[in-house]
């Protein structure tokens, strides 16, 4: 994995780290020094070497050099205080906040909740790309009537947009098609880049799925 | 805290963000994993033609949504307007492929279906031609998941995913029933949905079903890229190795048996860690040669012993393997058996076996033979074959890890030995032939024997193409080279292609084409491809019984192998039976010290020891041990063998002074002959044992000792058979109260386990298990709990319970807590025990 590759992917994972940290107990303070830190260490130590000889999931894999990292911190008593150059992957402390907040069940494992963030970060870098795309195409208003049948709900709706928009029902039956197939193509490829190979993706996919069910 | 709604479609529970922007998380996963790959593009159409799009009109039907496309057909979702308004799924002939032929077939689809009128199968709802005169059929639509998801996402328990893939069964034995083989079942082909609130199993795309009575050779089914129709990973070994051709009901069976695995375990067999490197010929490898690991297994295969699993099934890993182990686990493997005479004959008959688990009856399923498991990883070269049958011996006798350690050695080494040997052979019969030693192309010594291999094959391709008979010669040659380096996939072909010529140039009944059958029968056989070599060998039997004679030696010869084929398979009684006609034509035409003759008879009696039956097995033993004396000398490797076996069958039969006298002079003439040679550890770890067993500690250690430095020079400190021989050593020293030596081998022993050997590997519960006797030998009993239960969690799981480290596991557990005064739980353990009597006759392990 280049380093390049592995940076974007911390930026788009942060969040799961987070909340795992605060659910294990740490503290705001804590929890994003940890973050922070782990990433430094991540991204400028041979943590990398390991990464790539793991041939499993990103996501597991992070979880374990996670609580590596943070055994090993604790170990040091974090006696001295990280200090200089400038964090790979900045963090926004308000936002991780709310965001831990907006977490629905209180009674998961710090485990479960950093699966169930990180579906939810995936769903939403899914979202991003697509939206970037059609925003480049210059059809972004379209896009923002049609996302709502993203997931496929709302089907009775087609009448009524197909009539605002002056188009046949059929046209945004087709249009929807497309979108929910540009957008399965987004995820499966945002799974891939972190699972060792594409026959995971779909055991990568209905993992995360179950997790969201509960 | 916040409150919290739920999605009103997949009823999560949705957090405020969600709600701010009105999409479930969970339902946009869904959409990812729902809808069809685009990998299988949509075909695409002839220049001229019109490809249909979501929008069209078929028939009555508006085409919404391209689902997916088989071998023929392309499957839409559609939906009928009138007379009324449904969604179906509508599979429409490809463009470009309506030729008479595949209009044949797809009818033959239509019609298939429309005999089967089953719950669990999607049946044909309308039929008819496109205005361009493409056929296409309609079914009902089934917003289902494949069964595995749906079944992770609703976390179901085991006993709920059984229930659910009875359904599938009852569905596949009605199209057995209607005599059609389904042929491509997969998770993707076996769809739940809900059903007035239940989940019901629908089994679809009997695309490339074929029905069961057309007798008439069917060519393989082919896609236009030549691949074989059909799911690799779902293939069962005689789909490939018959090129789909040879299919019958017991091929959906091993399908079914593949899909129970995944529904159980949450992976397949084949997946092990490697996965990402396994391509298509990787896993038709597996599938064909490998012994699949059962489901309790690979579960503790898994990335953390299978939690991940074990959460999707509500349970914990520990309690799953618990689970699996015993009926489920056979259930599985009797399906997958290889061997399709062994699998279920029929869906029905492994519902049967479910429902019966269900009920806590008994079932069909057992765990397999000793014999026939053994025959599944001992891989034998031509020569080897007394060797390898003397050192099962040796494994079956201690019931521990020293025979098959040798096994591998040899291996390891013959191969070693055998490539530098077969490199010289053949660039000197090749230098003489062709002359290869082209002074630009040749890089001296260094060539290695696999490049003349390879371009030997080639010129004997090229070069000699009118001479068929000097040809097929030389292939044979390089075939058996081939297998001789463990390249079986280069030598196959050309044993083939040997048998192929010779059978058309000289005819069946000759003596190089009853050869040719041979060499490739031993080819099947180093596979472990068990029925194959079997039907080779008894095929080249009966040609030379009939063309050459009985008593002819290619006659003796075949007899000979297929009878070690049935040993090798469990089948004792038929395989006594072909040594005994053997050694008695061997005797009256070769005589009783020819060296073939004294090779059947240590054969039978390794097959008369295996099979418990010691005191027989003695005379055999005696009669081979002196014969090879005369016959090839007292200091002949195969002479040394034969006392070794001779030494073990004695020490069975109890007769210990005698088994003592041979054991020592087995070890001594090997030192001597053959120093870290394989089978000289054997011979003195077979001595340390002996003297173990008669509580001769103080002398038995040395040997002890010396078996773990071999190991360790030989194999080095981490390898598994040096551990498991630091973990015996360490046992000895707990014995004999020394318990800082014990502690100074088995802490080091347990570590390099822990950290070198997979989760879950037996070595490391056995080292385990061994560190617990010691701690509760020196009182520190919490400890040993902990280390003991650990033990038998992974021997449980890894072996089973049939096995010595398992039992031994439960003594040393029933006596911790006797030490600790807990009678109960010392009972609990005890009890798990068979009673001593019942193991009597039986060799068995020595006690601690």
């Amino acid at each position: 994995m280049a380093l390049e590759a592995l940076t974007a992917l911390c930026r788009t994972y942060w969040q799961p780290i987070y909340v795992y940290l605060r659910r294990r107990g740490s503290d705001r303070e804590e929890a994003l020094d940890l973050t922070q830190g782990f990433f430094t260490k991540l991204l400028e130590k041979n943590y990398l070497a390991d990464a790539r000889r793991e041939r499993g999931r990103f996501r597991t894999f992070l979880l374990t050099a996670l609580n590596h990292y943070v055994s090993n911190e604790w170990d040091r008593e974090r006696a001295q205080k990280r200090g200089g150059g400038t964090p790979p992957v900045s963090i926004d402390a308000p936002q991780a906040e709310t965001m831990y907040h907006h977490e629905p069940s209180h009674d998961d494992t710090p485990e479960r909740l950093f699966d169930r963030r990180w579906a939810r970060n995936l769903v939403d870098a899914g979202l991003k790309r697509l939206r970037e795309e059609t925003a480049r195409r210059e059809e972004a208003e379209r896009y923002e009537r049609l996302l709502p049948f993203l997931s496929g709900e709302g089907e009775k709706g087609y009448r009524d947009l197909a009539a605002e928009l002056g188009v046949g029902e059929s046209a945004i039956r087709v249009a929807v098609h497309r979108m929910r197939r540009r957008f399965r193509a987004i995820l499966r490829d945002e799974v891939a880049r972190t699972v060792g190979d594409r026959s995971s993706v779909d055991d990568e996919l209905r993992h995360l799925f179950a997790v969201l069910g509960t | 805290m916040h409150s919290s709604t739920r999605c009103p479609r997949c009823s999560s529970t949705r957090s405020p963000e969600d709600l701010d922007r009105g999409l479930c998380p969970r339902c946009l996963l869904g959409v990812a994993l729902s809808l069809p790959l685009r990998k299988s593009a949509q075909p695409r159409a002839k220049v001229g033609e019109t490809q249909e799009a979501p929008g069209d009109r078929v028939g009555p039907f508006v085409l919404l949504e391209f689902l997916g496309q088989g071998g023929m057909g392309v499957v839409y979702l559609a939906e009928q307007t009138e007379p009324i308004q449904r969604r179906v799924a509508l599979k429409l002939i490809k463009l470009g492929m309506d030729t008479r032929e595949v209009i044949a077939r797809f009818e033959g689809e239509r019609r298939a279906l429309a005999l089967m009128n089953h719950p669990h199968i999607a049946s044909v709802h309308d039929a008819g031609i496109t205005r361009e005169g493409r056929p296409y059929f309609v079914m009902p639509y089934v917003a289902g998941v494949p069964i595995t998801a749906f079944c992770d996402s609703q976390r179901m328990r085991l006993s709920g995913r059984l229930r659910l893939f009875m359904q599938a069964c009852s569905a596949i034995q009605h199209a057995h029933e209607k005599g059609i083989i389904h042929r491509d079942i997969k998770p993707s082909n076996v769809l739940v949905s809900e059903v007035d609130g239940k989940p019901s199993v629908t089994v679809i795309d009997f695309g490339i079903a074929k029905a069961t009575d057309r007798h008439r050779a069917e060519p393989a089914l082919l896609t236009s890229e030549g691949v074989l129709v059909g799911t690799p990973e779902y293939m069962s070994p005689e789909q490939i190795a018959s090129g789909g051709r040879d299919v019958d009901t017991r091929t959906d069976v091993y399908a079914l048996g593949l899909l129970l695995y995944e529904i159980l375990v949450g992976v397949l067999p084949f997946d092990s860690g490697d996965r990402g490197r396994a391509d298509v010929d990787e896993i038709r490898r597996r599938i064909v040669s490998q012994e699949l690991p059962r489901p309790s297994t690979q579960l503790s295969l898994l990335p953390e012993n299978g939690t991940e699993s074990a959460r999707n099934r509500r349970t914990d890993p520990a309690s799953l393997r618990r689970a699996l182990r015993g009926d489920l686990d056979w259930i599985v493997m009797k399906a997958l058996e290889k061997d399709r005479a062994r699998r279920y004959p029929s869906a029905h008959e492994l519902a049967t076996d479910l429902e019966r688990h269900l009920r806590h009856e008994p079932v069909t399923a057992g765990p397999p033979g000793t014999g026939y498991r053994l025959a599944k990883f001992i891989r034998r070269h031509r020569a080897g074959v007394a060797f390898a049958i003397s050192l099962m011996l040796l494994f079956v006798a201690f019931a521990t890890v020293m025979g098959l350690q040798a096994r591998r050695i040899v291996r390891e080494r013959d191969r070693a030995n055998r490539e530098a040997e077969a490199a010289r052979q053949v660039s000197q019969f090749l230098i003489g032939l062709f002359k290869v030693s082209d002074p630009g192309e040749a890089r001296g010594n260094t060539i290695a024997a696999r490049e003349i291999l390879d371009r030997g094959a080639e010129k004997i391709d090229r070069e000699l193409k009118n001479q068929p008979e000097v040809q097929a010669r030389l292939m044979s040659t390089m075939g058996i080279v081939y297998e001789n380096l463990g390249l079986f996939a280069q030598a196959e072909p050309l044993l083939k292609e040997s048998l192929r010529t010779r059978r058309l140039v000289l005819g069946d009944d000759q003596e190089d084409t009853v050869q040719s059958m041979m060499e490739l029968g031993e080819l099947q056989f180093a596979q472990g491809r068990l029925p194959e070599a079997e039907s080779s060998f008894r095929e080249a039997r009966e040609i030379s019984r009939r063309a050459l004679g009985e008593d002819h030696p290619s006659t003796l010869g075949a007899t000979s192998d297929l009878a070690v084929v049935y040993q090798f398979q469990g089948r004792q009684a038929e395989a006594e039976r072909l040594y005994r006609e053997a050694l008695e034509k061997k005797v009256r035409i070769l005589g009783l010290e020819h060296p073939d003759t004294l090779e059947t008879v240590n054969n039978i009696a390794s097959l008369l020891y295996a099979q418990g039956r010691a005191d027989e097995s003695v005379p055999f033993a005696r009669q081979a041990l002196e014969g090879r004396r005369r016959a090839l000398g007292p200091e002949h490797p195969d002479t040394l063998d034969t006392m070794i076996n001779l030494g073990a069958i004695l020490q069975s039969t109890g007769n210990l002074a005698e088994a003592e006298t041979f054991a020592r002079e087995s070890v001594e003439l090997g030192r001597r002959i053959r120093p870290d040679h394989p089978s000289t550890l054997v011979s003195i770890n077979n001595l340390g044992r002996l003297l173990r067993k008669q509580g001769r500690l103080v002398e038995a250690e040395p040997y002890f000792r010396e078996s773990v430095e071999a190991l360790r020079r030989m194999l080095g400190d981490r390898h598994s058979d040096t551990l498991t021989a630091m973990g015996n050593l360490g046992n000895l020293y707990t014995s004999l109260k020394r318990f800082v030596e014990a502690g100074a081998i088995l802490t080091p022993a347990v570590q390099a386990a822990r950290q070198s050997l997979p989760p879950g590997h037996t070595v490391i519960g056995f080292t385990l298990m061994q560190q617990g006797r010691l701690f509760t030998a020196t009182a520190q009993y919490r400890d040993a709990e902990k280390a003991l239960l650990e033990a038998e969690a992974i021997l449980m799981a890894a072996v089973g319970a049939e096995h010595s480290f398992t039992k031994q596991t439960w003594e040393s557990l029933a006596e911790l807590y006797e030490a600790l005064n807990n009678p109960e739980k010392a009972i609990l353990w005890r009890s798990k025990l068979p009673p001593p009597d019942k193991t009597a006759g039986i060799p068995s392990p020595p006690p601690g």
